[in-house]
């Protein structure tokens, strides 16, 4: 046996790969077929799929027209769910655009310091990748709560009368999100930015480009792949985030995550949801492969 | 010069000098704005665990209550121990799985290789709920189904369900991290070895897996984090009765903000932190980090088995199981003793600084398994 292992290239790579082909295939590719399968099919009372299965292309259909399920009211809103979407779309780009327009100088600033602060400032980047999530969002709503520290900050100097209400409305889900994700930002942008030769920048500056001009036309394209990637490394976990919606929108702020969410609890609709999903997913695989043609595969490993 | 300046009018030094100081002060004033709003929030945090009242916003005095309150809560206890058990079961199949499959991918070339590549990347890239809903729609519209018609089998959700699923996007991560370790591979090594008479189990043994170590290292306590962070995919696919300790700081957090749940998140920073320092030491650092880690680990692991050796003697009780385990923590004590003498030949190798924060990897390593040993076993 170990010596047909030895002898054949063939029985090796069998080894190696199979047990990660199998997982891979078994808990991924054919989950997300069974959930193509079940956005095809009617929904059961409560949850799971009626059986035998009914084929429907019912689940698409209530996406874009709110109002054609028989469950709905008279006051139906026909672009309710295409709204819920355009409005995380929004959020996804408004928070992306904090996170770059942050997070481009914060990267410009620290590959300008001397190695042991470059280094220094880098980690205290990278901790909140290794920070539960979940702690990180709570820090930042006790902070924010009614009763919370800057609340209480505000009313000791006597700017404001009584406790404003920071938390549970979308500018709270906001800032939730920039908080959550600046870091994504920050470590494509920092990687392109460190490479730039800056002595490209004095020779702008020597041929007569004043520096908000040496930016535009030398720095910025040449760390473009760097914002790049920012913008895909954002937007994508934010467009389908579910965590900062649900605790810093206390449920009054719908995103396609809290939506989906929602269909596998209370409006047990499990199908529904599953055409959701693969809506979403397929936004995101969008935007991921127009990435991955626009990149070079160089600039691709510098990150 | 001059011919080039007359067509571009240089401008002044002056103001150029100008226009960079104030540059300078707005690129200092933004990174201490985002890093206050990075760390402001957590500082206050860690502060407010230590109030000896409900308040998160007037500190009143020195305490440390919520943190005796949580060793009590049995509830959190459970969580924690099915988090490590989840987590370390996880980070064992994963690394394995992903860097046999990092080799594979790395160093043969077969049909649908590129297929499979970007196959792995998905998991990495679609939003989690997504992967947390086709979970749950495979587990309850197909898998238990299937076992139930085909074999007659009951399946049911829980723990099991929860480590398979983070086992299925852990692998992926692995994968990357040990795969750009092996395409910085400097092959010349492996022909050496073979050169000097080395078969290719001998050469993977003794000069490709030491040399990939670090990126397995890296590799396995990232899928450990991740596994331990995890709320969606494990809140799609847990059963009804055990929770995980993202599941119960969830439940907590959604109900409102106290001193409780402070102490408890200081407690996770903490451990967050002791990660990242042991992850970067290991990916960046030389073979004398790696070693220290074996040796701190199987030192902590060791020490509790001593420990539970000596309760176990001086009760009385010898129930075969405990004794089981606590001579498996014995165990690691000859493991430490084997890696030890590695460890201080590398030691000898080391400068100063090295050699303290190689001491201090040590530590970390074993206060983190003494930890984990206490609260798994309890």
């Amino acid at each position: 046996m170990v010596n047909y292992f030895r002898r054949s290239k063939v029985a090796q790579l069998y080894g190696l790969i199979s047990p990660g082909v199998l997982w891979i295939l078994l808990f991924f590719n054919l989950p997300l077929l069974i959930m193509l399968f079940i956005s095809f099919v009617e929904r059961g009372r409560a949850g799971g799929i009626k059986l035998p299965p009914v084929y429907t292309l019912e689940n698409y259909r209530q996406l874009f027209n709110a109002c054609a399920s028989a469950f709905s009211g008279p006051e139906c809103d026909p672009f309710l769910y295409i709204g819920i979407f355009g409005h995380s779309v929004r959020i996804a780009f408004v928070v992306t655009f904090w996170c770059i327009a942050l997070g481009y100088p914060l990267s410009y600033f620290i590959s300008r310091q001397k190695p042991l602060w470059r280094d220094a400032l880098m980690i205290l980047v990278i901790i909140p990748f290794w920070t539960n999530f979940l702690v990180r969002t709570y820090a930042l709503k006790q902070v924010l709560a009614t009763e919370g520290l800057l609340n209480s900050f505000l009313m000791g100097v006597n700017l404001i009368n009584q406790p404003l209400d920071l938390l549970f409305n979308e500018f709270a889900v906001n800032i939730g999100l920039i908080y959550g994700y600046l870091p994504f930002a920050v470590l494509p942008m920092y990687a392109s930015i460190e490479k730039f030769d800056h002595s490209l920048m004095e020779a702008a500056s020597d041929l007569g480009a004043p520096p908000w001009r040496a930016f535009l036309r030398v720095m910025l394209p040449m760390t473009l792949p760097g914002v790049i990637a920012a913008l895909v490394l954002v937007f994508v976990p934010v467009v389908g985030a579910f965590i900062t919606p649900d605790i810093m929108g206390g449920g009054k702020i719908e995103m396609i995550g809290t939506l989906i969410n929602r269909q596998f609890g209370v409006s047990r609709n499990w199908p529904f949801g599953a055409s959701m999903s693969l809506v979403l997913m397929v936004l995101v695989l969008i935007g991921v492969i127009a990435y991955f043609r626009s990149s070079s595969e160089e600039t691709r490993r510098a990150m | 010069m001059s011919a080039r300046s007359a067509v571009f009018p240089a401008y002044p030094r002056q103001q150029v000098r100008l226009t960079t100081r104030i540059g300078n002060w707005l690129l200092g004033g933004n990174a201490a704005l985002v890093f206050g709003f990075l760390y402001l929030p957590v500082l206050i945090l860690v502060i407010f665990s230590f109030n000896n009242t409900r308040s998160v916003a007037v500190f009143t005095g020195f305490s440390t209550e919520w943190y005796f309150s949580l060793a009590k809560n049995v509830e959190l206890l459970d969580a924690a121990r099915n988090s490590l058990l989840v987590g370390s079961i996880t980070t064992v199949f994963a690394t394995l799985i992903g860097t046999l499959t990092a080799l594979a991918m790395e160093r043969y070339r077969f049909k649908l290789r590129t297929t499979f590549d970007a196959n792995l990347y998905l998991p990495i890239v679609i939003p989690e709920i997504v992967m947390g809903i086709a979970l749950l729609l495979f587990f309850n519209q197909a898998l238990f189904p299937f076992l139930q018609n085909v074999f007659g089998l009951r399946g049911t959700t829980g723990l099991h369900t929860i480590t398979m699923s983070h086992i299925a996007f852990d692998i992926p991560f692995v994968y990357v991290i040990v795969r750009a370790r092996l395409a910085d591979f400097d092959r010349s090594l492996e022909e050496a070895a073979a050169d000097l008479g080395a078969d290719e189990w001998q050469t993977f043994k003794r000069v490709t897996l030491p040399l990939l170590m670090p990126g397995i290292i890296g590799g396995a306590l990232m899928a450990f984090t991740l596994s331990l962070d995890d709320y969606l995919i494990t809140a799609f696919t847990k059963g009804i009765r055990e929770q995980t300790m993202p599941l119960y700081i969830y439940s907590l957090v959604r109900r409102g903000v106290t001193p409780e749940i402070n102490a408890l998140s200081t407690a996770l920073l903490l451990g967050s932190i002791g990660l990242v320092g042991l992850s970067l030491t290991a990916q960046s650092g030389g073979p004398v980090y790696t070693k220290a880690m074996s040796v701190g680990a199987g030192l902590g692991l060791g020490s509790y088995g001593l420990l539970g050796l000596f309760r176990l003697l001086s009760s009385g009780e010898l129930t075969p199981g405990g004794l089981v385990i606590r001579l498996l923590l014995l165990a690691a004590f000859v493991w430490v003793w084997r890696s030890y003498r590695g460890f201080r030949e590398e030691l000898a190798d080391t400068n100063r600084s090295g050699r303290i924060l190689a001491w201090i990897t040590v530590f970390i390593s074993a206060a983190a398994a003494l930890l984990s040993a206490a609260l798994f076993f309890l």
